[in-house]
């Protein structure tokens, strides 16, 4: 009976890889954040509210990516993808319209005022299975597989430090700045693709495909880089500079993106 | 008018005539979810203390690890291919789900109820190819959806305080592979599994349930009634509330606050039959 389930497997291993060949690919694009969650600044200044919201563009970016694989057969491949992002930094600015020379107004606020820079690292592993068919000169493919991603994202504040003054009996308003980054260890999502093939020689073929990531990403801790107060360093031996986060600090880094390459067969 | 409508029925009779197959497929399938978000709030639950005086309360609302992608989907597809490779499909299907958590903060535990149904149009591009009896396709679709959600709050000492949104449009995509056994030279068997990623955001809600049912809805101030959902709010005259240290708005124009949004991200298994209308 073993033979016999060796014999079988092995002629089936040599039908699949008959047109078996491996390949390299290389591609770049861009991606589009697919997060919706909102973060929400408000503020009453003399009785008249004012609400922003921002979002933080998670996986949106540039996609620098290679990826290997292995055509099992003339419809099946296996690869292995691999991206990274570049040109990720999104400027966010949240305007106050609290007169800060003023220590006679009312006022209440809630959130973020200032300017945010935000931008993020990110490393996608995403081992693949791939179906493709053959159209004239064209490949048409559709693969998906697991998503394993690594982030860090990088936070600068620029905004307006507020203590309370006895000497005026109101607030005083003073340039601050604050940098750091949250990071945490690997998450699990879903890659899908479908692209579009075209051979330009025997060895050569160009590629698009438009990429769907669905993947939350699970910050365990945030560091603290520098901290100052019109110039002056806010950060001591004492200060704490590293938070550890809960659970609830997971973000969306689901993304849409279209990316375009070529492909080299060994 | 008569030219317009007899060009499309040339076309139409051409397409038939240079297509393969076209054909009707009803279809059964389970989705799970594939990513959750942080529950939306869309509203906070007011609670009203014996002087009469109003308080919005941020009840547990905000549940981690949420999603309504869950349960069956019904619907049916036509499909119609151009050669042996190359087609097209549009499916409709059909989603409801009604779905209950519980939350807890420190002082109040809540129970939160989601009933959610939407119709979606899918137009799909599909590619396949065929072994003797069988044959695997892939496809991406496109999917416009008119989904309704109603959500209501209680709490163990009140009935439910509910909203129910307006009927909005969702928009997404989906990526599947589909597998089809030939049962007859009519009839097929078809499996297929895929992603769905679908995104809807409410612009407008109504109260549709309170505390106290003896009280009718006109109890309520316009701004409890309605609430209109918007990308940003500016200029908003609010009003010292002595009584509770907050701002409030005017209670006779409805409630804004910022829009949020809906994640439907789900992975799908379904079964359908495929029925030829026409084959080559």
């Amino acid at each position: 009976m073993k033979r016999h389930i060796t014999i079988f497997t092995t002629i089936i291993l040599c039908i699949l890889s008959a047109n078996a060949q491996l390949y390299l690919k290389m591609f770049t694009g861009y991606s589009l954040s697919l997060n919706t969650d909102r973060n929400i600044s408000t503020e009453i200044v003399n009785n008249i509210e004012n609400d922003y919201t921002y979002t933080y563009k998670n996986g949106e970016g540039t996609n620098l990516g290679v990826a290997v694989g292995y055509q099992i057969n003339k419809n099946l491949s296996v690869e292995a993808n691999c991206n990274t992002q570049i040109f990720t930094t999104q400027k966010i600015m949240i305007p106050s319209s609290i007169d800060y020379a003023s220590n006679t107004q009312s006022f209440s606020i809630s959130g973020f005022f200032g300017r945010l820079d935000y931008s993020h690292q990110i490393f996608q592993l995403s081992p693949q299975l791939m179906y493709r068919v053959n159209y004239h000169k064209m490949n048409l493919y559709i693969k998906t597989g697991p998503n394993f991603l690594w982030a860090r994202s990088y936070i600068t504040q620029y905004y307006k430090d507020m203590k309370f003054s006895q000497t005026t009996w109101g607030f005083d308003f003073k340039d601050a700045e604050q940098q750091g980054y949250l990071e945490g260890k690997c998450s699990i999502g879903l890659q899908s693709s479908f692209g579009i093939e075209y051979p330009i020689s025997s060895k050569m073929t160009l590629f698009g495909e438009l990429l769907s990531v669905n993947s939350n990403f699970l910050f365990e801790k945030s560091i603290l880089q520098s901290s100052e107060i019109e110039g002056v360093n806010q950060i001591s031996e004492s200060t704490q500079t590293t938070y550890y986060l809960t659970s609830e600090n997971k973000w969306n880094f689901s993304q849409i993106g279209l990316n375009v390459g070529v492909k080299y067969s060994f | 008018m008569t030219r317009k409508i007899s060009l499309i029925i040339l076309f139409v009779c051409s397409i038939s005539v240079y297509g393969e197959e076209i054909y009707f497929k009803p279809y059964i399938r389970y989705h799970l979810p594939l990513i959750t978000q942080n529950a939306p709030v869309y509203f906070n639950m007011p609670s009203y203390v014996p002087n009469g005086i109003m308080l919005l309360n941020p009840i547990p609302s905000d549940i981690e690890n949420f999603s309504l992608a869950r349960g069956f989907k019904y619907g049916a597809t036509f499909g119609y291919t151009f050669n042996d490779v190359i087609g097209v499909e549009l499916s409709s299907d059909y989603f409801s789900t009604d779905k209950t958590f519980t939350s807890n903060t420190s002082n109040m535990n809540g129970i939160l109820n989601w009933k959610l149904n939407s119709l979606n149009f899918i137009p799909t591009f599909t590619f396949s190819r065929k072994y003797f009896n069988s044959s695997v396709t892939g496809k991406i679709g496109f999917i416009t959806g008119i989904t309704g959600l109603e959500k209501s709050i209680s709490t163990e000492n009140s009935n439910p305080f509910s909203y129910r949104f307006d009927r909005n449009i969702s928009l997404g995509y989906t990526f599947s592979i589909e597998y089809n056994y030939k049962l007859s030279d009519k009839l097929a068997l078809a499996a297929e599994c895929g992603i769905e990623n679908t995104y809807y955001t409410p612009t407008k809600a109504e109260l549709t349930g309170y505390f106290n049912p003896d009280y009718p809805a006109d109890y309520y101030s316009t701004y409890i009634r309605t609430i209109n959902y918007e990308n940003n709010i500016r200029n908003q005259q609010t009003y010292p509330d002595y009584s509770s240290t907050n701002y409030l708005p005017d209670q006779n124009s409805p409630q804004k606050r910022i829009k949020e949004t809906l994640i439907m991200n789900s992975l799908f298994l379904g079964i359908s039959l495929k029925y030829y209308i026409s084959k080559k």
